[in-house]
C-alpha cells in the first residue's frame, strides 16, 4: 500500500488554440525532446510516488501515445503505475467535465491504492518541485490540506488569470480569487496540493452534494472558511503556459542556463517517451548559436534562438530564427523563419519567408505543407 | 517471413585486446561507436530488423557492463511476446567447469540450451562488427542452395586480406578453398564470421571438434575447413555495403568518422523509421549550441553543451565543449568536460575525461591517439 499517490490535472488547462487542437495541452511537445507532462510527471516519480493517475480531459489519445505504459516513470513497474483516468461520462459535455468527476469516475484508483496521501498537479505550471518536502511539513502540522503557491511582486503583468491565495496571518487560506493585474504583491496558487485521501473523499462527496459543476479548485474556495487549509511557500521557478506566446517565451527563455537550471537539474532527471534516432547532423554550411537541437535533426542552414526537435531537416541557406520547429518537419533550402511555430511533419517547401512576431508567433499546423 | 525456427547465436566474448584501455573494463561489444551506440547495437538492431525473435549472446570477457546493458533485450525489442533473449555466460556444470575455449567452443557448450530450442537454423553472429544486414536474404539464399552452412563474405582490399579467413568457390558461389590468415593471395573475397548452419550440421560438426585435441575449437579456423574436407554443402553469401571490424584505436576513429554526413552513414543509421539502430536513450536534455558555437560537418548527440568549435567530429551524450576550445577531426565519448580553449585534434577522448583548459592533444597530427585521462 502506498502512502502517498498522485493525480496529474489535465483539467483546467488553458487552450493555446491550434497547437491544442488534437491534443491536450500536456501532450504538447517541449524543448526538443520531452512533452509538457514529463516536467510534472518527473516532480511526482522523483518523489518517490510512483503510482500515478492521469486525470484526461479531452483528446485522450495524444496522452496514450506519449505515456504508452507509462513505465518510463515508475521505478518498480510492479509496485508503480501511471495509468490514464479519462472521464469517459462527461467526455462531451464541457460543464460536467470537471475534475472532481474525473476523480468520481476513477475512484477505483484511490480505492486500489487506499493511500494515506493525495498529491494532485496541474499540467499547464511548469516548476521543479520535490513534494516530500511539501509532505513533510503537511505531517509536520498535521494539516488536512496543503496549497503549494508562489508569491510574486510582478502580478500586474505575470500569471493573468491564474488563482491567486488571500493568506491570514498564519499562511492559512482565506479566500481564493484570480489574478486580475491589478496587484504586484500575491500569491499565485500552483493548482499544486497536498490532501489527506480521507479529506479529498469528504470533498468530493460535499461536490456531489452541492453541485455537478464544482472543479476541485472551486470546492476548496468554498470551504477554505470551514476547513482549515494550510499553504506551503515555494520560491523556485514557475511558469504558466497559458497561451501560444507563453510556451514560446518559456521555451525560449530556457536557451538561458541560468534559467535552465532552474528548472533542470542533473539530480533531477526527466522521464519521457524516447525513440531511436540517431545523433544530430551538422553539414558543411550549418551554423547553430544559441539553440536546443535534437537527435535525428539534419542542419545545413542558419539556426538561431531557437528550439529544433527531432528529425527536421533544415536546408542550405535557411535562416530559422527566434523560432520552434516540432518533429518531422522539413525546411527546404533558402526559407526563412522569424518568431514561427511549426507543428509536427510540415513541410515548408513553398513560402520562402515566414514571419510572425513575438507577442504573436506565427502557427504552421501539424502536418502543413506551405 | 519463414516458418522456420532460426536462432540467433551472438558471440560477445572477445577482449578486443587492441583497443588499449577501451576495452580494460569493458567487453568490446560494449564500447561506444557513433555518438550514441555501443558497437552490439548494430548486430543486435540487424536482427530485430531480421524479424529473428530468439537471441542468445555468448559473454565471457569482462561481462558486467555489458549484461547490465543488453538486460532483457528490452532496447531491441526483444522482450515482445514469443521472442527470448538469453545471457550464456560459461557455467559450472555436473562434469565440471570451464570457461569458452574458442568461438566454436562457445557454441558446443550450449548445445543443450540449443537442443532445447529446437532450432531448424543457427545464425552464428560477432558483436563486434558494425554493418547492417537483412538476415532474412541470407537465409532466404542458404534455403535456395539447400547449403548445410553458409557464409557471409565481403571483399576486401589487398592490403588486408592477410588479417582474414579467405574463400574461394565456384560458379554457383559453392565453396571450394578456404585459406585463414594467408601471407599472400589471390583471393578477393574475406569470410565476415557471420554463418547461417542448419543445426543438425552444427551439432554434429561441433561434437567432433570437441573431440579433436588439436582443434583451437575456431569456425574460421577449425569448423569450415573441416566441412570443406567433408564435402559438407557450403555456400558463400556476398554482402554488399560498410562492413568494419573496428579492432584497432584507429580503425574504431576512422569508423566514426565515416558517419559523417556519408552515404555509409545513412545506411547504418538506417534509411527510415523501421530499420532504425535501436539503442538505449539517456535521460538528457537535447543538446545545446552555446551563443558563440561553430558546429560544422559533426555528429553530436543529445545532452551535450558546446561553446566552442567543432568541426569534422563526432561528440556523444553528455559532452561539455567550453568557450575557445577546437576539437578538430575527433571523437569524444560520453561524459568528456573539454576545458576553455583546450584543442584536441584527431584524437579519440575516452569516456569521463576531463582536458583541462589550454592543453592541447595531438597538435601534429600524425597519428589518432587515444586520450584516456
Amino acid at each position: 500500500m502506498p502512502e502517498v499517490i498522485g493525480f496529474l490535472n489535465l483539467h483546467n488547462a488553458p487552450d493555446l488554440g491550434q497547437i491544442n487542437q488534437n491534443r491536450t495541452l500536456a501532450a504538447i511537445s517541449f524543448l526538443g525532446r520531452y512533452a509538457i507532462c514529463d516536467i510534472p510527471l518527473s516532480n511526482l516519480t522523483n518523489s518517490e510516488i510512483s503510482n500515478i493517475g492521469v486525470l484526461v480531459n479531452r483528446s485522450p489519445r495524444s496522452m496514450i501515445m506519449h505515456l504508452g505504459s507509462g513505465k518510463q516513470y515508475t521505478v518498480n513497474t510492479k509496485k508503480g503505475k501511471t495509468v490514464i483516468c479519462y472521464n469517459e461520462k462527461y467526455a462531451n459535455n464541457y460543464h460536467y467535465n470537471t475534475d472532481i468527476n474525473n476523480i468520481i469516475e476513477n475512484k477505483w484508483f484511490l480505492d486500489e491504492a487506499n493511500s494515506k496521501y493525495v498529491v494532485i498537479v496541474p499540467s499547464h505550471l511548469l516548476y521543479r518541485l520535490d513534494f516530500r518536502k511539501v509532505i513533510k511539513q503537511h505531517k509536520e502540522r498535521n494539516a488536512d490540506c496543503t496549497l503549494v503557491y508562489k508569491h510574486i511582486n510582478d502580478g500586474i503583468e505575470q500569471f493573468i488569470d491564474e488563482n491567486i491565495l488571500i493568506l491570514n496571518n498564519e499562511k492559512k487560506v482565506v479566500n481564493i480569487s484570480k489574478n486580475k493585474g491589478l496587484v504586484n504583491d500575491i500569491n499565485v496558487s500552483m493548482e499544486t496540493l497536498v490532501i489527506n485521501t480521507e479529506k479529498l473523499r469528504e470533498i468530493i462527496s460535499f461536490a456531489t452534494k452541492t453541485s455537478s459543476f464544482l472543479s476541485l479548485m472551486d470546492v476548496i474556495r468554498y470551504i477554505c472558511n470551514t476547513i482549515e487549509v494550510d499553504t506551503y511557500e515555494y520560491n523556485g521557478y514557475l511558469r504558466s503556459i497559458s497561451s501560444l506566446r507563453h510556451y514560446m517565451d518559456c521555451s525560449l527563455e530556457l536557451l538561458d542556463f541560468k534559467v535552465l537550471n532552474e528548472l533542470f537539474d542533473a539530480k533531477w532527471p526527466i522521464y519521457t517517451k524516447t525513440h531511436d534516432t540517431p545523433p544530430a547532423s551538422y553539414l558543411d554550411n550549418a551554423w547553430v548559436r544559441n539553440s536546443f537541437i535534437s537527435n535525428g535533426a539534419v542542419i545545413d542552414g542558419k539556426v538561431e534562438n531557437s528550439v529544433i526537435c527531432r528529425d527536421v531537416k533544415i536546408g542550405k541557406n535557411c535562416v530559422i530564427r527566434n523560432s520552434i520547429v516540432l518533429s518531422g518537419t522539413t525546411i527546404s533550402d533558402e526559407s526563412i523563419l522569424e518568431n514561427v511555430i511549426v507543428d509536427k511533419n510540415a513541410k515548408i517547401l513553398y513560402v520562402k519567408e515566414l514571419r510572425g512576431t513575438k507577442e504573436d508567433p506565427l502557427y504552421i499546423g501539424l502536418g502543413d505543407v506551405v | 517471413m519463414i516458418d522456420k525456427k532460426v536462432v540467433a547465436f551472438v558471440l560477445a566474448g572477445g577482449k578486443g585486446t587492441r583497443l588499449g584501455s577501451l576495452t580494460k573494463k569493458n567487453a568490446k561489444p560494449a564500447v561506444w561507436y557513433g555518438g550514441k551506440y555501443r558497437i552490439i547495437d548494430f548486430v543486435l538492431s540487424n536482427v530485430a530488423i531480421s524479424n529473428i525473435s530468439s537471441v542468445a549472446i555468448a559473454t565471457q570477457y569482462e561481462s558486467v557492463e555489458l549484461v547490465n546493458y543488453t538486460s532483457n533485450g528490452q532496447f531491441w525489442g526483444f522482450n515482445g511476446i514469443n521472442s527470448e533473449f538469453s545471457i550464456l555466460s560459461p557455467r559450472q556444470k555436473e562434469e565440471g567447469q570451464s570457461w569458452y575455449d574458442g568461438t566454436a567452443d562457445a557454441v558446443f557448450k550450449n548445445l543443450d540450451f540449443l537442443d532445447s530450442r529446437k532450432p531448424d537454423y543457427v545464425l552464428i553472429l560477432s558483436a563486434d562488427h558494425i554493418y547492417r544486414m537483412d538476415y532474412q536474404k541470407l537465409i532466404a539464399f542458404h534455403e535456395e542452395n539447400k547449403a548445410d552452412c553458409t557464409i557471409c563474405t565481403i571483399e576486401v582490399p589487398l592490403e588486408d586480406r592477410s588479417r582474414f579467413g579467405m574463400v574461394n568457390f565456384d560458379e554457383k558461389r559453392r565453396l571450394i578453398e578456404f585459406e585463414e590468415k594467408p601471407r599472400q593471395t589471390k583471393l578477393k573475397e574475406a569470410s565476415m564470421g557471420v554463418y547461417v548452419f542448419n543445426y543438425k550440421v552444427l551439432r554434429d560438426e561441433l561434437i567432433k571438434d570437441s573431440k579433436d585435441e588439436k582443434s583451437s575449437h575456431d569456425f574460421g579456423k577449425n569448423i569450415i575447413p573441416h566441412l570443406l574436407n567433408a564435402k559438407k554443402k557450403v555456400y558463400c553469401y556476398l554482402f554488399n555495403g560498410y562492413w568494419r571490424d573496428v579492432g584497432t584505436i584507429e580503425s574504431l576513429w576512422k569508423a566514426n568518422l565515416d558517419l559523417i554526413n556519408t552515404k555509409e552513414a545513412q545506411e547504418l543509421f538506417g534509411e527510415n523509421e523501421n530499420t532504425r539502430v535501436m539503442s538505449q536513450d539517456n535521460r538528457s536534455l537535447p543538446q545545446y549550441i552555446g551563443p558563440n558555437a561553430r558546429v560544422t560537418s559533426s555528429l553530436i548527440n543529445q545532452g551535450s553543451v558546446i561553446f566552442g568549435r567543432v568541426d569534422n567530429s563526432v561528440i556523444f551524450s553528455n559532452v561539455v565543449i567550453e568557450e575557445g576550445a577546437i576539437i578538430q577531426d575527433s571523437v569524444l565519448m560520453p561524459n568528456c568536460h573539454i576545458g576553455k580553449n583546450a584543442r584536441i585534434y584527431k584524437a579519440l577522448v575516452a569516456t569521463d575525461v576531463t582536458i583541462e583548459e589550454n592543453r592541447e592533444v595531438n597538435k601534429e597530427q600524425e597519428k589518432v591517439v587515444l586520450i584516456n585521462s
